[in-house]
């Protein structure tokens, strides 16, 4: 059975006169030790996607209006406050995209680990600590009995952020959300990050889930690849099918408008438009005021996810992309 | 080659830092954001200036057009020195010379109207009639691909490309020779990345610009530069024709630099990559600054600071291993080409 399984989950933010929902119908399913990757632009809803999990949104603002996500049998959208407390750090742990607001910045790094490992597990302060020196070196940070010590500030972007995962492992974590966590980064830390992540999957059958907007991210660390626009997903698959043959235009505009793919002197593919409102959605296809392949249908259905041989996608035209393919209708 | 029309001479930019911990040992926390950087440009010629944050690219792309004050060194402008310009004649420079930011919104001023930001662009260089303000900034809007209902618009209601655009008119607004451009797409999501690159590349094309493109996304600069610029803690470590820099670096960091970018191919596994992060620039190693990094780290590395930039291949190159090389003479190299 998977470790995680998220069915239908919808969310909606308050508006001044009504309820905008940002994620809409979202079903994907996770394995022990597997890596999935969400993509898409700001405002697509990847990020309110990962902190529903664990229901770490603005109570105020925002609600789960519909939909499931089981964890090992449970249900966090249900579970009491008291449970899902519990749930979160030592179950599902999370990381930021910036780890200087996320880290308190008068508690040293050691404390910070410690706090973790004393709330979750009742260990002592001496104990405590003997871990976070462990979890230190488990995620490479040079002379870590020095860095015990240090405050947030004391360390680079790159330490913060190895300290921030050091703290989502302290109470050894199956799932690690991991919200844009290379995005602040220079290209060769952000390597290093990455491959520490592959590392602790691989040591100790982590989960993740990676959001990010750098396809090339997702090339390198994912197993599989949900691509979300304007709330939903609107393509999934095994990251070698979806890279190699997309089957939705917009992760296909995404593919080709990289500027390493440019050819020549045609300058670089573009999608036209931009991203819609999400308090003002198209009719029928979200994307359909930017998509080459448009037609009638496209503005009047809302098209649900097709599987195409295990590849999901939520176009209604993806022939086009991939005229070869046939639909696999039979079953 | 074409005229030149920028020259950088040994230039420094130093920000003073003076900690009470420095003060009691006597030495000095000074940052050293550029180190001795020379560069030439020509009309119409694009560099890009790579490097991860802290190396001095921005720096150097702001003392450039003066917004910050070089400590020692040299910038020629079309035959200009600009140390020691006084207001009006700065001004004059800035005409000719223009800068695009990083964040859209911050570099906009969130009280104007689009028309507003751009009339005082014309306001301030008076070099057009009043009652030619409003065609000029029609045409102008047009030239950036904006509609012109977005003229009474004030930036918070806009989208982060469309403010990008407009301060690109803005830039453009006075005809400039040369525009540096810092981190220009690098806020911007990825499908309107490609289309704001797509115009800095056709409006360069067409106006002849010369421009300095700033960013730490190489895919980009490999995109859109002709030549590129590396730079580690303040200096240039190699310069080259782009496709030179990208397929055959040769500098250990230029590798290890061009070997991180994540690709898109389905390769698919991660580079070794380089170890350890850069040091702080307020305390440069000794030596060539990126020994401690290097994996070809040899005795004189940790000594002499490498020597000025010297030609391997179509680019040059400071680094002790093509130092060596060179002294043994370069019909070697010749003779392997034949």
């Amino acid at each position: 059975m998977p470790l995680l399984v998220v069915d239908n989950l919808s969310v909606a933010f308050r508006q001044r006169s009504s309820d905008v929902e940002v994620v809409r119908g979202v079903s994907f399913s996770l394995e022990a030790g597997r890596i999935l990757g969400i993509v898409g632009e700001s405002g697509s809803g990847k990020t309110v996607t990962c902190r529903a999990l664990l229901r770490l949104l603005p109570g105020n603002r925002a609600r789960i209006t519909n939909g499931s996500v089981v964890f090992e049998g449970r249900d966090l959208v249900t579970l009491g406050e008291r449970d899902m407390r519990r749930v979160r750090g030592r179950e599902i742990a999370m990381i930021f995209q910036n780890p200087s607001s996320h880290l308190d910045p008068v508690m040293t790094i050691g404390r910070q680990i410690a706090e973790a490992v004393v709330y979750h597990e009742g260990a002592s302060t001496r104990q405590a600590r003997l871990r976070a020196l462990e979890l230190l070196r488990q995620v490479g940070i040079p002379d870590p009995e020095r860095q015990l010590d240090a405050y947030p500030h004391q360390l680079s972007g790159g330490m913060r952020q190895r300290a921030m995962i050091a703290i989502a492992l302290s109470c050894r974590p199956k799932l690690l959300v991991a919200d844009e966590p290379t995005t602040a980064l220079d290209v060769t830390v952000q390597a290093q990050i990455l491959r520490l992540l592959l590392r602790l999957r691989d040591e100790t059958g982590l989960a993740i889930v990676v959001v990010t907007h750098d396809i090339g991210v997702v090339a390198q660390t994912c197993d599989e690849v949900a691509v979300m626009y304007a709330g939903r997903i609107v393509e999934q698959g095994r990251k070698t099918a979806l890279l190699s043959q997309p089957l939705h235009p917009y992760t296909d505009g995404i593919l080709r408008s990289q500027p390493e793919s440019a050819s020549g002197t045609g300058g670089l593919y573009t999608i036209p438009g931009q991203p819609p409102s999400l308090a003002a959605l198209p009719r029928g296809c979200a994307f359909h005021p930017r998509c080459r392949y448009a037609a009638d249908i496209c503005r009047q259905e809302v098209p649900a996810l097709e599987d195409v041989h295990g590849h999901l996608t939520a176009c209604l035209r993806w022939e086009k992309l991939a005229p070869g393919l046939v639909a696999d209708t039979a079953r | 080659m074409s005229r030149e029309l920028l020259r950088i001479e040994d230039l420094h930019v130093h920000f003073r830092r003076r900690t009470l911990k420095d003060l009691m040992a006597g030495t000095h926390g000074d940052v050293r954001a550029v180190n001795g950087v020379s560069l030439e440009l020509a009309q119409g010629e694009t560099l890009g200036l790579v490097g991860e944050s802290g190396c001095g690219k921005s720096t150097l792309g702001r003392a450039i057009l003066r917004l910050a004050e070089p400590t020692a060194g040299r910038i020629v402008f079309d035959g200009d020195n600009l140390a020691g310009m006084d207001a009006h004649r700065l001004l004059q420079f800035r005409r000719r010379a223009q800068m695009i930011f990083q964040d859209p919104f911050a570099s906009l001023n969130p009280r104007l109207t689009v028309r507003e930001t751009l009339a005082e662009v014309y306001r301030v260089h008076a070099i057009c009639e009043p009652s030619q303000i409003e065609p000029q900034i029609v045409r102008l809007l047009d030239t950036v691909g904006l509609s012109g209902d977005l003229l009474d618009r004030r930036p918070a209601s806009l989208s982060g490309g469309q403010c990008q655009r407009v301060g690109i008119a803005r830039a453009l607004a006075l005809s400039p020779k040369l525009l540096v451009a810092d981190e220009a797409v690098s806020a911007l999501d990825t499908s309107i990345q490609a289309q704001i690159l797509n115009l800095i590349g056709e409006l360069q094309r067409e106006l002849q610009l010369a421009m300095i493109f700033i960013s730490h996304d190489l895919g980009v600069v490999r995109y859109l530069c002709r030549r590129t610029a590396v730079m580690y803690l303040g200096r240039i470590v190699e310069l080259g024709p782009t496709e030179q820099v990208f397929s055959a670096p040769k500098h250990p960091y230029t590798q290890a630099l061009v070997a991180a970018i994540p690709r898109v191919d389905l390769a698919g596994s991660l580079p070794e990559g380089l170890p350890g992060e850069p040091p702080s620039p307020t305390r440069i190693p000794a030596g060539c600054a990126f020994h401690p990094r290097c994996t070809h780290a040899m005795a004189c590395c940790r000594q002499d600071p490498p020597p000025s930039m010297r030609q391997a291949g179509s680019s040059q190159v400071a680094c002790h291993l093509y130092a060596a090389e060179a002294a043994q003479g370069d019909h070697a190299g010749v003779g392997g080409e034949r």
